[in-house]
């Protein structure tokens, strides 16, 4: 790695005050970026959805859990993905990792739960051997496909007025990442996130993006990825029609 | 409080909405990739002065506190000598770090907290608050006034206290931040940045959530945005949030020993 220019504290803060000036206007941009998320158009949810959780079989307003506001998170993790059975897909448990104490968005009136397609049981033996504590069902009909994560991770989000929901917003992709603090962290450092899309100075240690990434039970045992699954974190569209391909022949 | 729909429209039209909407989100993450990249372009200072923590470990530097790696971010967090309990706005964002830990670890990063109280308060408070996260204290140690996130008496009382690279009141001991090393391998450390105040925003992933659902943040109105917030163990009782309540440090134990601390 090539160090920066090494500069007294002067010049330092002198470019640190420069960059801060940018930093406070993407602050403000991002502020009015959510401020418009707000106003956004609602859409009502017509049909009747029915999910399994840990107490039974659970409607989409009972997963509000009394609560105004719900995000669901579509994590993927059942037969046919990469880790399957012993873990969830790789970039869904590296964003379960960074899901915190639930208390300070219940004291905002929202309740985060995630959702999969693998049976309860392996739902719980999941979330035990993780430590991960949010809520988690399983889908049963069409809500992934209805809701755009049939393919793709992604959070939708709903608001309920008395037994009336309405979907408001769905992020998915990159957005996905603003979620995660980790990724917040890498971009304060020196190095960035050490990936290799990044314009970064020259000599940078720089790895895909996606193939770091772990199981943070696993980062001792398994660096890389097994081969098997890199299409899925490299191009998952592609690798998506391989497989229904593979199905089909097969 | 009621939320009013902005507009409940046919699939169709959210869709085109969302769609819409999309790619000014793409445009702001460009932005935001292209800042990263002046970030990673700003330059280095050496950090000359020795700086030593108290640990669980005994006496730790600045260098150790890297645990081996070649990045340190460390989090200043506001917990005062003889506070009863760390800042609570602190203690929300402390609540996103065991989880990236590890990952961090991955990326050749290691996370520190450091606070001014003394080793034995900083850990009773992690205990109660069930963190795992390395935290060291300065106590006694320049590290906290030279990184601006703790104030002397004197500072305060002139109005002229350097925070966020200016200076003005403000209303606590301590302030929060986050600053950034790099060591290289012959030992040397190196300050590439800090940052403070709403630089810090990005680091609360329950604001990211937030910023999702309608009601947003939903901090209009209050004396200051964090005034919902309570340490994670204490909302249950009796919540109820105050919208005139200004930050006020946690108070200070009856008794607790703080004068034996003393900084060049």
């Amino acid at each position: 790695m090539n160090a920066r220019p090494i500069v007294s504290q002067q010049e330092w803060e002198a470019a640190r005050q420069q960059l801060l000036v940018k930093e406070k206007t993407l602050t403000r941009s991002r502020d009015a970026l959510a401020a418009e998320r707000r106003r956004m158009p609602w859409m009502a949810v017509e049909k009747a959805y029915e999910f399994d959780g840990p107490r039974g079989k659970a409607s989409l307003l009972d997963l509000f859990e009394g609560r105004r506001q719900l995000i669901i998170y579509r994590a993927f993790f059942e037969p046919g993905v990469f880790g399957w059975p012993e873990h969830a897909c790789r970039g869904c448990s590296l964003g379960a990792d960074q899901v915190t104490q639930l208390a300070h968005l219940n004291a905002r009136d929202t309740t985060l739960a995630y959702a999969s397609r693998a049976p309860q049981k392996d739902i719980e033996r999941l979330k035990a051997q993780m430590g991960w504590k949010m809520p988690w069902y399983t889908m049963t009909d069409s809500f992934d496909l209805d809701f755009g994560v049939d393919q793709w991770h992604g959070h939708n989000a709903f608001i309920r007025d008395g037994d009336k929901v309405f979907r408001t917003y769905l992020i998915s992709g990159r957005g996905d990442e603003a979620m995660g603090t980790t990724w917040s962290y890498l971009d304060m450092t020196a190095l960035g996130r050490q990936e290799t899309w990044e314009d970064s100075p020259e000599g940078y240690p720089q790895t895909p993006p996606y193939k770091w990434w772990n199981w943070h039970d696993n980062y001792d045992v398994e660096a890389s990825p097994n081969p098997k699954w890199v299409d899925i974190l490299t191009d998952p569209d592609a690798a998506y029609q391989k497989r229904i391909a593979e199905a089909k022949a097969g | 409080m009621e939320v009013i729909p902005a507009k409940v429209v046919s699939h169709a039209e959210w869709l085109a909405a969302r769609s819409e909407f999309l790619s000014k989100e793409k445009e702001f993450s460009r932005q935001r990739d292209a800042l990263s990249r002046q970030r990673r372009a700003l330059p280095w200072e050496k950090v000359e002065k020795r700086y030593e923590f108290d640990s669980t470990r005994g006496k730790v530097t600045l260098a150790d506190l890297f645990d081996g790696r070649s990045q340190l971010i460390v989090y200043h967090f506001m917990f005062g000598p003889g506070w009863e309990a760390g800042c609570p706005s602190c203690s929300y964002l402390a609540d996103h770090f065991d989880g990236p830990t590890v990952h961090l670890a991955n990326r050749d990063t290691t996370l520190a907290v450091i606070s001014r109280a003394p080793l034995a308060e900083i850990e009773a408070f992690k205990k109660r608050m069930g963190w795992k996260f390395q935290w060291v204290s300065s106590f006694g140690s320049d590290f906290n006034f030279d990184y601006h996130v703790s104030f002397t008496p004197e500072e305060r009382a002139s109005g002229k206290v350097e925070y966020n690279y200016a200076q003005g009141e403000f209303p606590s001991e301590e302030g929060p931040g986050v600053s950034v090393f790099a060591r290289d391998a012959a030992g040397a450390v190196f300050h590439t940045y800090s940052s403070y105040a709403r630089g810090l925003d990005i680091l609360v992933g329950t604001y990211n959530f937030l910023d999702l659902v309608p009601k947003g943040r939903d901090e209009e109105g209050l004396a200051f945005s964090m005034a919902w917030v309570r340490h994670h163990d204490r909302y249950a009782e009796g919540y109820f949030v105050d919208p005139g309540q200004k930050y006020v440090e946690p108070k200070k134990v009856a008794g607790a020993c703080c004068s034996g601390e003393s900084h060049s």
